[in-house]
Parts: C-alpha cells; structure tokens; sequence
C-alpha cells in the first residue's frame, strides 16, 4: 500500500483498488457493481460465475488485514434489479454475516438508484447523495463540493501510459486532483475510461497486486 | 464446345439452341461461349461458378439461363407470354391489380453490397420487361422498407435480391421453409468478397440451410478471377461441389500499369505518408481527363487526398467529391450517382468502389500508394475503359521510393497472372452459435439433424461432435460454467423436442446482432442541428474533448458532445484538424506481390535495373546499398543501431505487415525468454524494428536460433496468450456470438445496462471459463489469419536456407525510415515486473496544464513516471515522448492518433 497525504490526512491506497483511512478506521471502495455478470446472464448473455464471489473475497482479505471499523462505498455497490437474483443476494448476506461488526455504510451511486432499495438482509445504511466525514465528502460523482475535499467513483479512471518508442498500456487508476479524489472501480467485472489528469495530481496506477505512483509535475 | 452446339442442333432441327437468342438477337447481342455453356449446365441442374472480370457479362450467364427455362416451361404447358410490358418490380401498385399471375419465388439473388441491390435489381429487370414473363423482382436488404416487409410477407416477388445478412434473417422467421418452398436457384453475386470472410461463411450456412429444404437446388457463384478458383467453387458448393462446374468467362480486357515518376528523386520522402510531393503531378493527371477515380488505401488517406487536390483547386470544388465506407450511405449514394452521370471530375475513394455497378464516364484510375496486391491493382484498374475495346489503364502515384519497385513487380506479376487466393475460414464457432440461435428462433433446431446438415458446408465439414455439443450448450446454457443454473437457459426445447427460444427479448436482441457482423464498434458523426455525416471508430471518439478538431467527410469539424452513440459536431472555420484513424487499414502485402518484391530487389542487388521504375528508384536504392545492402535473391537483412532511448534492430523479410509482425512478436518473445526485458515492435510491409532499453547484441548464430521453426507453434501460441492479439481478435467474435450488444448508432440502447467491452469479457472468461472454445477460437484466427502462419513458417524457412546480412548502421537507411517514421506500434513483449516497466512509461495530461509552454504540438503532454518511491522525478518540459528530437517535418505532422494535417 502506497501512503498518500490529502486535505491533512493520511490515506494508504491498496493495489486492490481500495483506500484505507486509519484515523477513522475506515476501508473506502468505489464502483463495486455486485451482480453484474448475473445481471448479464439473466439476459441471456453467458459470463460465467466467479466474478462477484472474486469480489467478496477481496473485500474479505482487505477487511481481515486491516480491521476496519466502517466500510464505506462511494457508489454502485450494486450493478442492477436483474443481478440481484436470489442466489446473489444471498451470497452477499452470508458475507455480511461473517462481518456483522463492520459498519456498512453506501453512497447512492446512478446504479444503485435505478436497482431501488438494497436488500434488507445485507444491513447496509444508506449514506445519500453525499456523506461528509472530517475534512471530506464523500459522493459518488465526482463535482467539486463547498463542504470539503471531493472523494468520488462513477468514472472507473484509467489513464494510458507511453514508453520507450511507441509503447502505449492501460491501466487503472487513483486520481486525486486539487478538489476532487477519483478511486479506480472496485469490483472485476467492471471496465475503465481513460482520464486526463492535470498536472500536479496525484495518480497512482495499480495492476493485480501491485501499485505505482506517477509523477505530474514538471 | 463447337461440337456439342452441332449435337444439339441437330436434334433440334435447325431451331436454334435457346428460346432467349431470338431476344438477344433483337437487341443486336450474341451470346458468348462461356454464357452459352452455362445455361447449358444450369439446364442439366448443375450447380457452378462463373469467372470473369468485371464488366463482361456474368450476371446475364446466370441470369438468362434461368429465364431460359422459365420460356421452355411455358411453352411445354402451351402457356402464353402476355404481350407488352408485363409487371414492373414487386414493389410497385401495378402488382395488386394482378396478384395470381406472378411466378412464386424462384432465385435468390445475394449481392456483398446492399448499394448495389438496387442496380442489381434495375440490371435484372430489363430482360423480364422484355419477354413479357410475369416474373417480379424484390429487395430484401437492411435498406427494405417496412412496407416492402409487409408486401413480401403476403408473397414473395419471383427473384429477391438480398445480402447474407438479410438471407440469415429470412431464416429466423417461423415461416421461413414455406417461404422458400419453391425456390430452385440461389445466385451469389461477388462470391470473391465474400469467400475468406465471416459473411460467406453465413452464406455457405444459409445455403445449407437453403439445400436441405430444396435439394435440387441449385448454386451459381459469380467471382472475379483468383488463385485458387476450384476451392472458391467447393466452398460455395459445400457437398454438392462434386457435380459442380467452373466456367471461366470473357477474357480479360488489356490492362496497362503505369507509374507518376517523381520529377526528382532527391526531394522525394523516403517515407510521406502523405506523398504530398506528387500532389501537382496528380493534379495534373486529373486535369487532362475527363473523369478520374484516385484509388487510396486507406479512409485516412482518401481524407487527407481529398483536401490536398480540393487545396490545389479550390474551382473544382463542385466537380470534386470523396466516397469511403465510414461516410453515410446517402452520400455514398449521391456521388456514385454523379459519378455514372459524368459529372465528377475526381472521386477520392477507397475501397469501397472497388465494386460495384461499371461508371462508364472514368476514363482514368489512379492508384495512390501500394497495391498491397495483384488481383486488386487488376480489379481497380478495371474501372476505367469500360468502352468496347478500351484499354484499362492504371497509374501508380508512389509516397515514398520503395513503392517505384513494388509496381515494377506488380507489372509483371500481373501480366504473368499471377493472383492472389482467398483463403475460406475454418470452425468460426461464433458464427455457428448464432446461426444455431437464428435457426432456433425459426422453425426451431433439431439437434442431430443440424449436425449433419453445417457439416455440409466447407468451413464445417470437420465440425467434431465435441465442438458441437460445445456450441449447442453454449448458446442453449452458456456452456459448462452455467451448467446448474437451468433458469439462464435462452433455448429450451418445445413438445415436439426442437429446441427454439420463447424470450422475446432474446429474440429481439439477436435479430438486432445478426446484421452486424462486419460492423466496428462505430459511432454516428451528425451536426448539431442536420443531417449525419457518416461514422468513426468509438476508440477515437473517446479521445476527442469538447472543442477538438478533427477532419472527417472532406470537412474540418469541431467536437461537440457525444450522446447516445452519436457525436455532435458543428463546422469549424479552422483549417487543421486530427485525421481519424480507422482500424481496417492494415491490408499487408499479398504473398504473390510481396515474392515479386522480393525478386525484384534481387535484380536489382545484382545490379540489373530494368524498367522506369526502378531506374527512377536507383539514387534511393544506391544508398541504401552504400549504408546497409540491398538484400539479394535468398537473402535476410538486418540492420542494428543505438540511439539515445533504446537499441534498435530493424528486420526484413519482405513478408507484409501482418506476417511480419508475427516474426517480430516471436524474436521479441524468444529474446524475453532470455531474461527480464521489455521490447517494442513496429511492422510495415517490408520488415519490422525492434525497439529495447536493453542491448540486442546478437550474433548471426544468435539470430539463426531466434529465427527456428524449432518450436515454432508453441512460441507462437506464447507470443498470442502474452499479448494482446488474442484480445483484440475476441472483439468480433464476442460481438457475432451475441456477447456484446454494440448497438447501432441511432438505435435505441435498450441495452445500456448491457454494455461491456469485449476486452472485458475475454479476461473474465480467461479467469473463470478458460475451457471456453470461443477463447481457443480467437487464439486460432490469430495463428491462421493475423499471423498466418503458413506463410510465417515459409518465411523462416527461407531464412534457414538462405544467408543473414547484418549491417550496423550510423543513421537510418532509406528501408530503416518508414519503420521509424510509422509510429503505430501496437504490440509489446515484455518478460519484467509490471511496475518494472511503468517506471519507464509516461502518463499523457490535461493539455489546459501546459499551454502556457511553448510546444506546437496540440496534444497532451508527457511527464516522465517516477521510480516506486513517492518522490516523482520531474523531467524537463518539452521532452518528446519519441526517440530523438523530431526535426524531421514528417515528425512534427504524424500523431499518435492520427495523422495531423495543417494547410
């Protein structure tokens, strides 16, 4: 994990695509989209199994090392109304079991709007639009906000690197700009688009389990 | 031929062999041999394919044949021809007034291109007209209106003229068998487009389909000449190939290949991309004729051509237009349209009127560029001098000198006719699933009975049971990975055991998909407040930002906003602007063309240089012997160089981009095996560099093992699974089996929440379903298609046996340039740690951040990427992301994305 210095307060940033924020005990995840391969095969598309429980798994190892207090996600915790089948929201209970201490708290993302309400069973406390903790708010667009320093998803940020001649590669991204912090899309099953960032942002590129910080300045 | 006319004209006591002479006779036409042969074996029942280049007369051997015996039938049940002009095209009011008489449907007409129905249809209707048969023609094609549906569901017109497309969706209807119940022919025009292509394997499936339900019938395919004509015949054929027949049609029209010399050699670009130093020559040519195509290769290109003649000659502007396949269709239509009439002087065009109806008014063809090609230079030459006797004239304008020996080559090649095959596709499963759901949304699938009947066809005559159950389970459940979740099933069976889909949306879905196989992931380009311009590629739209400019559809146009797969522009008063990139442009160099290159450079390097061409390309060829060498007969160059970001190896094997790229991917997967390295690729037709940080120092012994076919297929499935070959290839693929949902511009995205990239979906099945066979399908078309590795293991083979010449060079040798130059690299082989190698890679910025710098370019910025540690190194503003500092003109002019154009 990476140490990142914003608005006076120190985050890690994980290779995973999640930011741990010690002073508060808080594990903070973007873009999660839980049940969207299930989604997809509900329409007759066939992906196969595997992605949501990969998802979960992740999240378990981050909270087993880290003991969060709160889990806090800024948006999409979910992909859609078809993807919560019965199997799917039962996988996501027995998870929530397992971590029945944990503070579960979720920004309203433009998915999880259309979705409607989350399943009672997964005790997740509905944050808003807008979730304001010390000297950040967390949403899940990422505008610019009186109240703070921005912490958003909704844009799965990438940005594309060049090399030596001609090299171009991909890769996702954290991407913390003057006002408004952009986390990478949590979950597996999820694309990216690539951004620009400004420079003099901080942009930490990660790739399975490793993370890289970018310069931008010059 | 002349004995078998007597036979029969002796039985028939003198009449004359066919009813249709006495029409041909009264417009003043005789028959030739090969038409007259055909009806002959059409009459027998025989199936064939018909060749002959364009323009002499093969729609009418297949076509009159067939009205041949719709006049003998008449005449043996004594019915009468209704006198004077019978029924126009099914479409028209007249055919309500006499609804009986009409003849049911008869023949299938499938024409490549939807363009072309209408004048098929027009060609076709002539004759009919004439003899007074009451024969209707129809359309079916994307274009049809719902009101021509509707008729054609109440009855169908005597002959339907047709694409693939359209053919797979009559299929996908119920109704479909009653609809074809007396159809005796099916005709399949331009079979030489199609033959090597996913759409003629969707034809050859039809056809099956089509064979089963009528098996007397019969197939006649019209081509162009090819290398391999007797397998394009049993491709289209399938199993009734035995009794086929192939017919070689009119001889070929004179066909002369000239070349625009350079006035002066010294001046000339070893590589432009844009060759805009012959522009004043090619105006000239334009000028002294009447009508003249300029023939590019790719849409960027036709673009870029376009603006410069248009620059050169602002007065043409009414008489001057552009037609490539990204532009909308009414334009296309216009300018064909004016185009027949006589009153284009120029027409900046790509492929997209190589075929096509004859414009008689072209008297002249230019060639911008390589011919990639024999077939195509002949076929491109062909559109010019369609008056009888007329000479075909092609003139080659080279962009950069190494082309001067490409036509010298192409000249010969072509007057000894050698041309090119189209190699038919093997096991395209992707294709096979969707037709299994198109057939399940008709009158169901019995599952047995299809095995048999795709194992017909040529592309699935080794289909193994395996395959097939995969297939079947793959559309039916998903495949294996779903197997225990029944309630994903989109095929279920019904009482009778068919399986067909009860899902409307399913339904919906897939009759959406089936028309888009050849289709890029493309985006409509429409202004603001009018009409659309045509579209581009999604990954450029991606790139573009409110405000950019970029050139499309001969304009300069400013990017608006981009909605539901449309991006708005407006006019821009600017005059420069980013040309976009389409992805299709990378034809290679056929492998009959790039032999003769090969021969000809061996001439030359032993000092022979016959022809104007090669005399104009000797200052070029003479220092490039004095850097490097030219490769002589049986010989493999390589040149070695170091420059300030990185070691240099640049390779010829002379082989076309994409064989090419597929011996570079192998020698930089080879050379990573060695140890942690990390290794970028360029290819062009010629050859490919090989760009590192780390040193190559190779030995001629060392580049001997990295060139072995020892282990060749498994280095080459490493090279595919390592890179993103694979990847990209998963795109079409996912899109035919019904994975994706792209949509089309303008139509509803019902499916929004739908939308996953291919890219995507290939990583999830990778991870969670690597059994799946539409991976290993992707893997194979890049080792068959992309790499073909035939010809990649012919290539190595020839290295083998023959001598390496290795030359370290002090600068960039006239062959060495366009690699340099190109800056289209795509691939990458890398044995180091991820973060190893982002350390080196730079990250491109909000341009608003660095405007106050002085950079001409307009794009993004690059900044130097730090160490792993949290203190970035800032790097000096101004530093070019490119090897050198770019004085080169054509450096500050080429993007990345791109080809910048200022005038």
């Amino acid at each position: 994990m990476l140490r990142h210095e914003v608005a006076g307060e120190t985050l890690y940033l994980s290779a995973e695509r999640a930011m741990w924020w010690p002073a508060r005990r808080t594990l903070i995840a973007a873009d999660v989209h839980l049940g969207k391969a299930a989604s997809f095969r509900n329409a007759g598309v066939p992906i196969p199994h595997g992605t949501t429980r990969t998802d979960l798994a992740r999240l378990t190892a981050l909270v087993e090392k880290l003991r969060p207090t709160t889990l806090l996600i800024v948006g999409d915790l979910v992909h859609d109304r078809r993807g919560l089948t019965e199997e799917t929201v039962a996988q996501i209970a027995a998870w929530r079991m397992r971590h029945g201490e944990l503070d579960w708290l979720c920004v309203t993302g433009n998915h999880d709007r259309k979705a409607g309400n989350l399943p009672a069973v997964w005790s997740v406390a509905p944050a808003g639009d807008r979730w304001k903790v010390g000297p950040f708010v967390f949403k899940h667009h990422p505008e610019p906000d009186a109240g703070g320093y921005v912490v958003a998803g909704h844009l799965h940020p990438a940005v594309e690197l060049r090399g030596v001649g001609k090299a171009r590669m991909k890769a996702a991204c954290f991407w913390f700009g003057r006002e408004v912090a952009v986390l990478p899309a949590f979950g597996r099953f999820t694309g990216t688009s690539i951004v620009r960032p400004a420079s003099g942002d901080g942009v930490f590129v990660v790739e399975r389990d490793e993370i890289v910080q970018l310069a931008t300045t010059h | 031929m002349i004995r078998r006319h007597a036979e029969v004209a002796e039985s028939n006591v003198a009449a004359p062999e066919f009813l249709i002479d006495s029409w041909l006779a009264k417009q003043g036409w005789q028959a030739f041999d090969f038409q007259r042969e055909t009806w002959r074996a059409y009459l027998a029942g025989r199936s064939g394919l018909v060749h002959a280049s364009t323009g002499t007369g093969k729609s009418y051997s297949v076509w009159l044949g067939l009205l041949e015996e719709a006049l003998r039938e008449r005449q043996l049940q004594c019915l009468p021809l209704p006198p004077g002009p019978s029924p126009a095209r099914g479409e028209g009011r007249k055919k309500k007034s006499e609804p009986a008489q009409a003849d049911a449907l008869r023949v299938l007409w499938i024409t490549p291109m939807r363009a072309l129905a209408n004048d098929i249809a027009v060609a076709l209707e002539r004759p009919i007209a004439e003899l007074g048969l009451p024969w209707t023609i129809g359309l079916r094609t994307g274009d049809a209106s719902a009101a021509d549906r509707r008729r054609q569901k109440a009855r169908m017109p005597t002959a339907l003229v047709t694409t693939p497309e359209s053919l797979s969706l009559l299929l996908s209807y119920p109704d479909a068998r009653e609809r074809f119940q007396s159809l005796r022919c099916v005709v399949v025009d331009e079979w030489h487009e199609l033959l090597g292509t996913k759409r003629g394997v969707q034809t050859e499936l039809g056809l099956a389909r089509l064979r089963q339900w009528r098996p007397t019938l019969r197939t006649w395919g019209l081509s162009a000449t090819l290398g391999n004509l007797e397998e394009a015949r049993d491709v289209l054929l399938g199993d009734v190939a035995d009794s086929g027949v192939l017919i070689r049609g009119a001889a070929p029209k004179e066909t002369r290949v000239e070349t625009l010399l350079p006035a002066t050699m010294e001046r000339f670009p070893w590589s432009g991309h844009l060759g805009k130093r012959m522009l004043p020559q090619v105006v000239e040519a334009i000028e002294k004729a009447k009508s003249t195509l300029v023939f590019t290769n790719t849409r960027s290109q036709a673009e870029i051509w376009f603006r410069e003649i248009l620059h050169a000659k602002p007065q043409w502007a009414a008489e001057i237009a552009l037609h490539h396949g990204s532009l909308d269709r009414g334009v296309r239509a216009y300018v064909e349209g004016r185009t027949r009439g006589g009153a284009m002087r120029c027409v900046v065009c790509t492929s997209s009127l190589d075929l096509g109806v004859d414009f008689a008014p072209v008297d002249q063809v230019i060639q911008i560029g390589s011919p990639k090609g024999i077939a195509r230079l002949l076929q491109r030459a062909g559109r010019s001098g369609h008056r009888p006797g007329a000479v075909s004239r092609i003139l080659c304008v080279p962009t950069h000198a190494f082309e001067l020996v490409e036509y010298a080559a192409a000249r010969e090649a072509a007057e000894a006719r050698r041309l090119e095959g189209r190699r038919p596709l093997d096991l395209p499963l992707d294709l096979l699933a969707q037709h299994v759901v198109t057939l399940a949304l008709g009158e169901g699938v019995d599952a047995d009975a299809l095995y048999n009947e795709v194992r017909t066809t040529y592309a699935f005559r080794r289909l193994t049971p395996e395959q097939w159950r995969w297939t079947l389970d793959f559309v039916q459940r998903g495949g294996p990975a779903l197997h225990a979740y029944p309630q994903y099933s989109k095929l279920v069976p019904d009482d009778g055991g068919r399986l067909v889909i009860r899902s409307p949306q399913t339904a919906r879905l897939h009759r959406m998909s089936i028309g888009t196989i050849t289709s890029d992931a493309s985006v409509a380009v429409q202004y603001l407040k009018g009409p659309r311009l045509g579209t581009i590629e999604e990954s450029f739209v991606a790139r573009l930002k409110p405000g950019d400019q970029f050139i499309f559809a001969g304009k300069t146009l400013e990017f608006v906003r981009f909605r539901d797969l449309k991006a708005y522009v407006r006019k821009s008063t600017k005059k420069s602007g980013t040309v976009p990139r389409w992805e299709g442009g990378r034809l290679p160099l056929s492998t009959e063309l790039a032999g003769a290159v090969r021969a000809k450079l061996g001439e030359i390097a032993a000092g022979s240089y016959v022809g104007p061409e090669t005399e104009k390309a000797r200052s070029i060829l003479d220092i490039q012997a004095a850097w490097s060498a030219v490769p002589a007969a049986g010989q493999l160059l390589i040149e070695t160089a170091h420059v300030q970001r990185g070691h240099q190896a640049f390779v010829y094997p002379f082989e076309g981009v994409l064989v090419n790229e597929g011996l570079a991917t192998l020698v930089a997967h080879r050379l990573a095996q060695a140890g942690p390295r990390s290794i970028s690729i360029t290819s062009n037709d010629y050859g490919f560099e090989l760009l590192s940080p780390q040193p190559f120092d190779l030995s001629e012994e060392a580049w001997r093992r990295l060139l072995t076919t020892e282990h060749l297929l498994d280095d080459l499935a490493a090279c595919v699974n390592s890179t993103e070959m694979a990847r990209r290839r998963f795109r079409d693929i996912a899109r035919v089996a019904g994975l994706i949902f792209s949509g089309y511009p303008g139509a509803p995205t019902a499916a929004r929440q739908l939308q996953a990239s291919s890219g995507l979906i290939f990583d999830v099945f990778r991870e969670y379903d690597p059994e799946n066979m539409l991976l290993e399908q992707a893997r194979r078309e890049v080792l068959e298609q992309q790499l073909e590795t035939r010809r990649l293991t012919e290539a190595l083979e020839r290295a083998a046996a023959g001598t390496i010449v290795m030359r370290p060079i002090a600068r960039l040798t006239p062959l060495a340039f366009p690699l340099w130059a190109a800056r289209i690299q795509k691939t990458q082989v890398s044995s180091e740690k991820w973060s190893k190698r982002v350390e080196r890679m730079v990250v491109q910025l909000e341009r608003e951040a660095t405007r106050t710098t002085k950079r001409k370019q307009t794009g993004s910025v690059p900044v130097e990427v730090a160490p792993t540690t949290n203190h970035p190194l800032p790097l000096t503003p101004g530093s070019s992301p490119a090897r050198g500092e770019g004085k080169n003109a054509t450096d500050s002019q080429i993007k990345q994305r791109g080809t910048h154009v200022a005038t």
